[in-house]
C-alpha cells in the first residue's frame, strides 16, 4: 500500500540471536533472521513449534529473553513507528458481544495513524474503503461482521491491517480453519497486496494456499530456525529438509497438495542463519 | 404532571436520571464487549463503603464514594491485567469487604439508619441535592467528553487486544480509563438507580440496544435511548406509585429488553419464512466478479444467472428480482 513510505532500503525485521517466549520460559531461541523489503516470507511449522510466538516477539506481542530485534533499523524498544507494521492476529472469527459493522472494525485500523484527540477524517475513510476493496469486502461495510463467513471475517482483519497503510504486513495462521474455496480468495488478496509492493510475513501450516507468491520459506521446530531458504530452495530440497522422523510431529502441516505429506526433521542440514534472500 | 414538575425534588431527581440514563449506557456498552458486565457491581460496593465513610465523618458522601470507586477501579484493572491465577477471588474479597464495611460503619454511625443504606443501595429520588446535581453535572461533562475522544480506542481495545498492542495503542492507559468512567457513572447513578443497581442500567439497555441496532455507532443510539427513557420513566412512576427509583427504573428497562427481544424474534421468525437459500454455491460474489452488482435496500444483490444472490450469513439468500426492472434484459449469466 505505501511499500516506499519509510524510504528504507535496510532490512524492515533484523533478529540476532533472539529469544521469545511468556512468563519464565521462552518457546523460540537463537533466531538470527533479516527481511529486507519486498519479501513474501513464510513461517512453517508444526502446532507448538514456536513459529507464532517468533513473529509475536518481533511485534512486541511476546516477552523477548535474549537477543536483538531491530524494526526498520530501529530497536524494537524504541521503535515508535508501528503503523509501518499491520498485524492480522491468528482469530477464527470476529463476532464480538457487540454490533460492529465492517468498516468499523477496519477504521480501528486508522487509530495508529492518528493522534489521541484526532477526528476521523476524510482520508480516513478513503483509506478503510481502499482496504475493503483490496481484499474484496467493498461492498459489505454495512454488514455487521457477525453475518459475515469465517473467511471474510478474515479478510476483514486483513483490511484493518491494511488501513494503517503498513509497509510490512504479518499475518499468524490466516487460511486456519477456512475452507478451499475461502482459502483461494485469499491467497488472490495476498496477490494483489504483493503486487501492492508489500512485505508479507506469514506464519502458516499450509503453504499451499501461497506456494506461488511465496519468495522465502523459514522452518521453524521445537523452538529453533531449522531451515531459512528461498522458496525454490525449500521445493528443490524439500525431500531432503523435510523427511519422516519423530513420531510425534503432526504430518499434516507442512504438506503442499501435490507432495507427500512430510515433517521436519530434527537433524536437518540448514543454511545459515540470517543470510537474506530476495 | 404539573404538581409533579413544581416539586424541587423532583426537578433535581429527573435531571439527575437524564444524565444518568444517557451515561450508564455509553460507559456500559464496553464493559460488555469486553464480558465485564458485573464489574458494576463491583465498583458500587466498594463505593458504599465510602458513603458510610462519609456518613461517618460528617463529609459528603459523593465524593467520598468517588474517591473509593476511583481507587477500587484502578486496583481492580491492575489485578485483571496481571493476570494472576487467584486474581478472581482478589476480586472478589475486595468487593464484598466493600460492602462488609459500609453496612458496619453505617451502623456505627450516629447519623446511620437502615434506611440511610437502603437509599443509597436502590435509589431515592427525595435524596438528590442540588450541590449533588452541580457534582453530577461536572462529572457528567467530563464522561462525555473522555467518551466522545476515546470511543474508538476504547472499541479497538475492547474488541482485540492483541491487535491493539500491535498498534501501538496504549492499551493499559485505556483500560485503566474505561475503569475510571465506570467509577465515575457509578458515583454519578447512586442517588437516582442505586448503588446495588448501577450495573443494570450500565448493561440492560446495551442489551435491549444489541437487538435493535446493526452497528456500534447505532446500537448505541438505542442504548441511551434507552436509558434515558428508562431512567426517566422510572423516576416519574416511582413517584406517581412510591416505589424506590432505582428498581422501578431496572424494570422499566428490562421490559423494555424484553419487547426488543420478542419483537426481534417476531421480524426474524417473518423474515425466515420468506427467507429462501441460494442452491450449493461456489463461487463468491464481490466486485469485479462478473456479475452485476445491483443496490437492494441497505445491502447490494448480484444478477447470476437471472437470480439475485445477497450474501447472508455465509451463504447467499435469492431475493426477488421483480425491483430490478432490467433483469429481463440480461444474458442467463446474469451479464449485460
Amino acid at each position: 500500500m505505501s511499500a516506499s513510505a519509510g524510504g528504507t532500503a535496510g532490512p524492515v525485521i533484523a533478529l540476532q540471536d533472539a529469544a521469545f517466549g511468556y512468563g519464565e520460559r521462552p518457546v523460540v531461541s537463537g533466531v538470527t533472521l533479516t527481511i529486507t523489503p519486498g519479501e513474501v516470507v513464510a513461517v512453517l511449522g508444526p502446532n507448538g513449534s514456536g513459529k507464532s510466538t517468533l513473529v509475536k516477539g518481533i511485534l512486541g506481542l511476546a516477552d523477548q529473553f535474549a537477543g536483538q530485534v531491530h524494526l526498520f533499523d530501529v530497536p524494537r524498544q524504541e521503535f515508535r513507528e508501528h503503523p509501518r507494521l499491520g498485524y492480522v492476529p491468528q482469530r477464527h472469527t470476529l463476532s464480538g458481544t457487540v454490533r460492529a459493522t465492517v468498516s468499523e472494525v477496519v477504521a480501528t485500523g486508522r487509530l495508529s495513524r492518528q493522534p489521541w484527540y484526532g477526528r476521523y477524517s476524510a482520508a480516513d475513510a478513503a483509506h478503510v474503503e481502499r482496504a475493503l476493496m483490496l481484499v474484496g469486502l467493498a461492498d459489505r461495510e454495512r454488514v455487521d461482521v457477525a453475518d459475515l463467513s469465517g473467511g471474510q471475517q478474515r479478510r476483514v482483519l486483513i483490511a484493518r491491517a491494511l488501513a494503517g497503510e503498513p509497509e510490512v504486513l504479518v499475518m499468524d495462521e490466516p487460511t486456519a480453519g477456512v475452507d478451499a474455496a475461502n482459502q483461494h480468495v485469499l491467497a488472490e488478496v495476498l496477490a494483489r497486496l504483493v503486487a501492492e509492493g508489500l512485505t508479507i510475513l506469514v506464519v502458516t501450516h499450509e503453504l499451499a494456499a501461497f506456494a506461488d507468491l511465496v519468495t522465502r520459506v523459514i522452518v521453524v521446530d521445537n523452538g529453533h530456525v531449522q531451515f531459512d531458504g528461498a522458496a525454490t530452495d525449500f521445493a528443490a530440497r524439500r525431500d531432503d529438509v523435510l523427511h519422516d522422523h519423530d513420531s510425534h510431529h503432526h504430518d499434516d502441516e507442512l504438506s503442499a497438495p501435490a507432495q507427500p505429506r512430510q515433517v521436519v526433521p530434527r537433524s536437518v542440514e540448514v543454511p545459515r542463519p540470517g543470510r537474506r534472500h530476495g | 404532571m404539573a404538581e409533579m414538575l413544581a416539586l424541587d425534588f423532583m426537578q433535581r431527581a429527573l435531571v439527575a436520571a437524564l444524565l444518568v440514563g444517557a451515561l450508564a449506557p455509553l460507559v456500559g456498552v464496553f464493559l460488555v464487549q469486553r464480558r465485564l458486565a458485573l464489574i458494576g457491581d463491583g465498583m458500587g460496593h466498594v463505593a458504599l463503603a465510602g458513603v458510610a465513610v462519609g456518613v461517618l465523618t460528617g463529609s459528603s458522601p459523593v465524593w467520598a464514594a468517588l474517591v473509593a470507586a476511583l481507587v477500587a477501579a484502578v486496583v481492580v484493572e491492575l489485578i485483571r491485567t496481571s493476570g494472576h491465577s487467584q486474581g478472581d477471588v482478589a476480586l472478589a474479597i475486595i468487593f464484598y469487604g466493600g460492602i462488609a464495611a459500609s453496612v458496619v460503619i453505617i451502623s456505627a454511625s450516629p447519623k446511620g439508619t437502615p434506611g440511610t443504606l437502603t437509599a443509597y443501595l436502590f435509589g431515592a429520588i427525595t435524596t438528590v441535592t442540588q450541590s449533588d446535581l452541580w457534582i453530577f453535572g461536572a462529572l457528567t461533562a467530563l464522561i462525555l467528553v473522555t467518551f466522545a475522544l476515546l470511543r474508538w480506542r476504547l472499541f479497538a481495545v475492547a474488541s482485540d487486544e492483541e491487535y491493539a498492542r500491535s498498534a501501538g495503542l496504549p492499551v493499559l492507559p485505556l483500560n485503566l480509563a474505561l475503569a475510571a468512567l465506570t467509577a465515575v457513572t457509578v458515583v454519578v447513578s447512586m442517588r437516582v438507580v442505586g448503588l446495588l443497581l448501577i450495573s443494570a442500567l450500565m448493561i440492560v439497555p446495551n442489551a435491549a440496544a444489541q437487538v435493535l441496532g446493526r452497528s456500534f455507532r447505532s446500537a448505541l443510539f438505542w442504548a441511551v435511548g434507552i436509558g434515558v427513557l428508562s431512567a426517566v420513566g422510572g423516576v416519574v412512576v416511582s413517584y406517581a406509585a412510591n416505589t424506590p427509583s432505582g428498581g422501578t427504573i431496572v424494570l422499566l428497562a428490562i421490559a423494555a429488553y424484553l419487547v426488543a427481544a420478542v419483537g426481534s424474534a417476531l421480524v426474524g421468525r417473518a423474515r425466515r419464512a420468506a427467507h429462501l437459500e441460494a442452491e450449493k454455491h461456489g463461487h463468491e460474489h464481490g466486485p469485479g466478479c462478473g456479475h452485476e452488482a445491483v443496490p437492494h435496500d441497505d445491502h447490494v444483490d448480484y444478477l447470476h444467472d437471472g437470480h439475485l444472490h445477497a450474501p447472508h450469513l455465509g451463504h447467499y439468500d435469492e431475493h426477488d428480482p421483480s425491483h430490478v426492472h432490467a433483469v429481463g434484459d440480461l444474458d442467463a449469466g446474469g451479464r449485460r
